[in-house]
C-alpha cells in the first residue's frame, strides 16, 4: 500500500450456488465511516440463507474497532441461524487488531471458541 | 505553516465534527509524514483514526459544531499528529476501569498499537498526542 493509492471502500459479494456459500471480499480501508456500506452488504447476506459466510479481508489496507464491531455483528448473526461463519486476515496489521481485543480466535485458522 | 509555539516546524489541519471527513484528513496525513511500511502505516493511522472518531462522538455529546483539529508537530527524527476536540472531556482512567467491554474500545486499541500516545483532558476539550513511530510495525 502506498500513502498515494488509498483504495476507495468496497464490496463485493460473491455467491456459490452449488455450496451453498457467500463470501464478502472488502477492499480499501475500512473505517466507521464505511461501516454503514458493509453492514448493507452484510444485510443482504441474510436474504441469501447460505450455509457459510466468509469475509475475506486480504485487501482491507486499514481497518477500526468500528470496522471489528461490524465484522462481530455479522458473524454473530451468522452463527445464531446455526450456519458458518470464516473470517479471513492474513495480514499483519489485521491479526495484530484481533490479538489486541483479544479476538485472533475468530481468525480461519485460529482455534475455534 | 510554522508552529512558533513549540520551536517545531507542523502543520494544522481543521475538519468539521463529521465520521466522513476522518478519511480525507487521513489522506493529508499520510502525503505530510514519512512513508513508512504498511504494517505499521496501517496501525498508526489506525489509532489515528480511533482517537478521531472518539473526538467526533465528544462534539457530539457536547454539541459542539467548532472542527476537530490535527496538528503535525515536525521536527527532524521527531513527528507526531496531535488531535484536539472541543468536547467536555474523560477521565483516561475511567478507560482504564472500564469493564463493559466497549466504553474505550476503540481508545484501548489505540494504546495497545501506538503506547506513547499522551492524553490531557479537561472540560474544554481533549487532546491526544500520538507520536509518530520510529521504527516498522510501532
Amino acid at each position: 500500500m502506498s500513502r498515494r493509492s488509498v483504495q476507495r471502500f468496497d464490496v463485493t459479494t460473491e455467491t456459490s450456488s452449488a455450496s451453498n456459500t457467500v463470501a464478502l471480499v472488502l477492499r480499501g480501508e475500512f473505517d466507521s465511516s464505511v461501516v454503514a456500506t458493509f453492514d448493507a452488504a452484510a444485510s443482504a447476506v441474510g436474504a441469501l440463507a447460505p450455509d457459510q459466510v466468509t469475509v475475506d479481508l486480504e485487501a482491507v489496507t486499514m481497518m477500526d474497532s468500528a470496522a471489528i464491531g461490524a465484522l462481530m455483528r455479522l458473524r454473530k448473526a451468522v452463527i445464531t441461524v446455526g450456519n458458518n461463519f470464516v473470517l479471513l486476515a492474513p495480514q499483519q496489521f489485521q491479526q495484530r487488531l484481533f490479538a489486541v481485543t483479544g479476538l485472533s480466535h475468530i481468525i480461519q485458522g485460529a482455534n475455534q471458541d | 505553516m510554522n508552529d512558533s509555539n513549540d520551536g517545531l516546524t507542523g502543520f494544522r489541519i481543521r475538519i468539521p465534527p463529521e465520521i466522513e471527513a476522518i478519511p480525507y484528513a487521513r489522506l493529508i496525513l499520510r502525503w505530510a509524514l514519512p512513508v513508512i511500511d504498511d504494517t505499521t502505516t496501517a496501525l498508526y493511522y489506525g489509532a489515528v483514526t480511533e482517537v478521531a472518531t472518539n473526538a467526533i462522538a465528544a462534539h457530539g455529546e457536547a454539541e459542539a459544531s467548532e472542527p476537530i483539529e490535527f496538528q503535525v508537530h515536525s521536527a527532524v527524527g521527531r513527528q507526531s499528529i496531535e488531535v484536539r476536540d472541543h468536547g467536555t472531556g474523560f477521565d483516561p482512567l475511567d478507560v482504564d476501569r472500564s469493564t463493559d467491554g466497549e466504553s474505550g474500545f476503540g481508545l484501548n486499541i489505540a494504546r495497545a498499537v501506538c503506547p506513547n500516545l499522551v492524553i490531557k483532558s479537561s472540560s474544554s476539550g481533549t487532546s491526544v498526542l500520538l507520536p509518530f513511530p520510529q521504527s516498522p510495525s510501532l
